[in-house]
């Protein structure tokens, strides 16, 4: 029997260190052995010449060097989630070849190597010169998957065994967090559970690495429960461990994600193998600044073929699929059609291309559909479906959310808010108000939205822009052509409409002509950063101010101001005063000018006008009280927030501050103070000069 | 799921990432975040990363980025 574990615990415990470090000491060492880990790379493959070139490094200065990764390689870069060449489905290919070559010794298969289906997990484990490994698995039933070995034995260069065992974390559900459809004929077990049985390769190595895709937080409880290992290096959580605790005596180690960090761990054997010290440390990509070469140009081979992999055609139609209203609709349908859902629903926010082109590519969608959001499904009744869309039009005064499996009208009162919302189905009968129904949500509309629901929701982990694809694939150029004449939302105006007024106006609140120059809401909002903060100047960003809103002069509702307005307000910004010279003031207005192209800011306590030659700005001239601002002089100016950064760009600030308050805050101390408003908010305060 | 961000409880759907929880706790400092300007400590003293998964009942804590 080889040498057990020598325990330690309690004898060591250096916290506040940069690089931890236990162990005897005293015993001399026989062999240096060291983990090189990285975990969750998420398909970047750019830095694996760079991780290669380190192995070398420390192989010349170590006895032995394995390189080995936490799971979860898959999932996060196009170039290798989508690398289907002459119509052959290789996706993973480049990540499991440049591993190969950086020189990998192990990895667990995290829940995102099941992502591509099982036939594809299968050959990149074929294609694999290294061991894949899971043990809390059971892959007999499985049609495509063939069953791994749960781990490893490897040996140092003085032949020494070192054991690695492969764990995977599994949901409330009892699978890995990727799209259950992946999955069929596969058993999972509780991950320390199944560690507990492979006690045994204690007795086996000198080393015995619990190599997991855990998190950390897991990774701790399995320390906890199984002192015999040595280590545990983990992934799925991302934790960027600096310092790598010592758990039941067992180090507990992650690197971050992305391969932006490489762990790198120490372990000192004894002449009889016995583990004498162990040290882990992160060392951050940026701090290895040489490559291989030879990785260097195959992640070049690799990234050569985006062109390719983007220009894929998926469909070929006689002309393009153009609006919101048409791209909703397809990117609804392929989300509902590919989970089996009820219901889908699409921010406009996140259709971010107004046309495909005839031809569409793997590229084309994912320029419509860039963020690779997760879609998410929630139980959802016919009111909660009204509350979800009703949040979604007073948030920007507008249709917001295009919708697959239904269509609704809504009915908006005087001041811009919901009066009501009827649903049907596409064929106009009404939705049953008593059942229950799967809306699938994009995970960025499931965080930022309000709503009821009859569930927590959960994660589907299918990206939506994968569904675009497939759905594209799988319906005809016919049935793509459809969705130009998709008509699925109406609105009517309905009279009345009360809130809690707080001022009356004698000028209706509008934002329509915002494009090209001063508009009332614009003016009031300006006004009050101004006025509130006693500052020189106030300013709103144009581009945050809602279009085509235009309510009635009378009673100025709280409500109208939160919801129908202002964009910017669905985000809890502040005001930024920043204090400018007169000529960098003047260069912070002109560059937002020219990135607008037009005015791109509602003013107050000043004028300016703007030059404009074949619709490009070449010139903005700013003015207080009627005279040109003073190039050399001090102005106190107040900005949104989150703009601000876009303003200060490349532009001298002498000094700036933001406030507690939020932008809307500020509006209705202001509105409450002043109470009446006349014609000022009338004023135009910007003139164009073509 | 719930989830603490702050001391502040957070509700998010099984599954969801840190990302979503931040979201679902501030627009403003998700950006900040997203930006550079501050990170995400777990109950650790470790930074976690926007796409590290979630344990249910952990807790985080947002700081200023060195």
């Amino acid at each position: 029997m080889l040498n057990r574990k020598i325990k330690l615990a309690g004898l060591f415990l250096i916290a506040a260190l940069l690089i931890t470090s236990v162990g005897l000491g005293a015993a001399e060492v026989e062999e240096e052995v060291v983990f090189l880990p990285t975990n969750d790379e998420h398909g970047v493959i750019e830095n694996f010449d760079r991780i290669a070139w380190y192995r070398q490094q420390v192989e010349e200065e170590y006895d032995t060097v394995f390189l080995v990764s936490g799971g979860d390689v898959f999932s996060g870069n196009p170039v290798v989630d989508e690398y289907v060449i002459d119509d052959e489905n290789l996706r993973g290919k480049p990540i499991i070849g440049l591993m190969n070559l950086a020189g990998y010794d192990a990895l667990v298969i995290g829940n995102h190597e099941f992502d591509y289906g099982q036939d594809i997990l299968q050959d990149r484990i074929e294609q694999a010169e290294f061991p894949m490994i899971l043990a809390n698995f059971d892959a007999e039933e499985a049609p495509y998957l063939e069953q791994p070995e749960p781990y490893t034995i490897l040996e140092t260069n003085k032949g020494f065994p070192v054991a690695f065992l492969g764990l995977v974390q599994i949901t409330e559900a009892g699978i890995p967090s990727t799209h259950p459809g992946n999955l069929d004929g596969i058993e999972f077990f509780a991950p320390v559970d199944t560690a507990l049985e492979y006690e045994f390769l204690r007795d086996e190595a000198s080393i015995f690495v619990g190599l997991t895709h855990l998190g950390h937080s897991w990774d701790q409880d399995l320390a906890e429960a199984m002192g015999s290992l040595d280590l545990i290096i983990g992934g799925h959580s991302h934790s960027v461990v600096e310092n790598p605790p010592l758990v039941n005596d067992v180090l507990v180690a992650q690197a971050g994600a992305d391969t932006n960090y490489l762990g790198k761990i120490v372990v000192e054997l004894g002449s009889d193998g016995q583990v004498l010290s162990r040290r882990g440390e992160l060392i951050s990509i940026d701090d290895i600044d040489e490559a291989d070469p030879d990785v260097t140009a195959e992640i070049d081979y690799y990234e050569d073929q985006v062109d390719e992999i983007f220009s894929r055609e998926l469909a070929q139609l006689d002309e393009g699929i153009s609006g919101d209203m048409a791209l909703g609709s397809l990117m609804t349908d392929a989300a509902l059609t590919e989970l089996d859902a009820d219901f889908a629903a699409q921010n406009a926010g996140g259709i971010r291309v107004s046309e495909l082109d005839p031809e569409i590519t793997v590229g084309s969608v994912f320029e419509l559909e860039p963020f690779g959001n997760e879609l998410v499904i929630y139980e959802m009744n016919a009111d909660d479906i009204r509350s979800l869309l009703q949040f979604s039009y007073e948030r920007r005064s507008t249709v917001d959310l295009y919708v697959g499996g239904l269509h609704y009208e809504v009915a908006v009162n005087e001041i811009g808010l919901v009066d009501s919302i009827e649903l049907y189905y596409p064929d106009g009968t009404p939705l049953d108000e008593d059942k229950v129904y799967q809306m699938v949500l994009s995970s960025y509309v499931a965080d930022t939205y309000e709503y009821t629901a009859r569930d927590e929701g959960h994660n589907t982990y299918r990206r939506h822009n994968d569904t675009i694809i497939d759905f594209i694939e799988r319906i005809s150029a016919e049935e793509l052509a459809q969705y130009n004449e998709e008509d699925r939302i109406s609105t009517t105006s309905v009279p009345g409409g009360e809130g809690t007024e707080i001022g009356r106006t004698e000028v209706g609140l509008s934002t329509e002509g915002m494009d090209r120059g001063s508009v009332s809401a614009g003016n009031l909002k300006a006004d009050a950063v101004r006025h509130v903060l006693d500052i020189d100047f106030g300013t709103y960003p144009t581009d945050q101010l809602n279009s085509g809103v235009d309510l009635d002069s009378g009673p100025v509702y709280q409500e109208a101001l939160e919801f129908a307005l202002y964009g910017s307000f669905a985000y809890d910004n502040n005001v930024t005063v920043a204090t400018v010279t007169g000529e960098n003031l003047e260069k912070m207005f002109h560059n937002q000018n020219e990135w607008f192209g037009g005015p791109a800011t509602q003013v107050s306590g000043l004028t300016y006008e703007v030059v404009m030659e074949d619709g490009d700005v070449v010139e903005t001239s700013l003015f207080k009280d009627g005279e040109p601002v003073d190039p050399q002089a001090e102005y106190t100016v107040g900005f949104n927030s989150y703009v601000y950064q876009f303003y200060s760009e490349g532009v001298d600030v002498i000094d700036s501050y933001t406030t507690d308050r939020t932008e809307l805050e500020i509006l209705l101390d202001y509105v409450e103070e002043i109470g009446e408003f006349g014609e000022e908010l009338a004023e135009e305060r910007i003139s164009i000069i073509e | 799921m719930k989830v603490y961000i702050n001391d502040t409880e957070i509700e998010v759907f099984q599954g969801a990432k840190l990302e979503n929880a931040l979201r679902r706790y501030s627009k403003k400092v998700y950006r900040e975040v997203v930006s550079g300007k501050k990170v995400v400590i777990d109950q650790y003293g470790n930074q976690q990363l926007l796409q590290g998964s979630l344990r249910s009942e952990s807790a985080f804590w947002i700081e200023e980025a060195d």
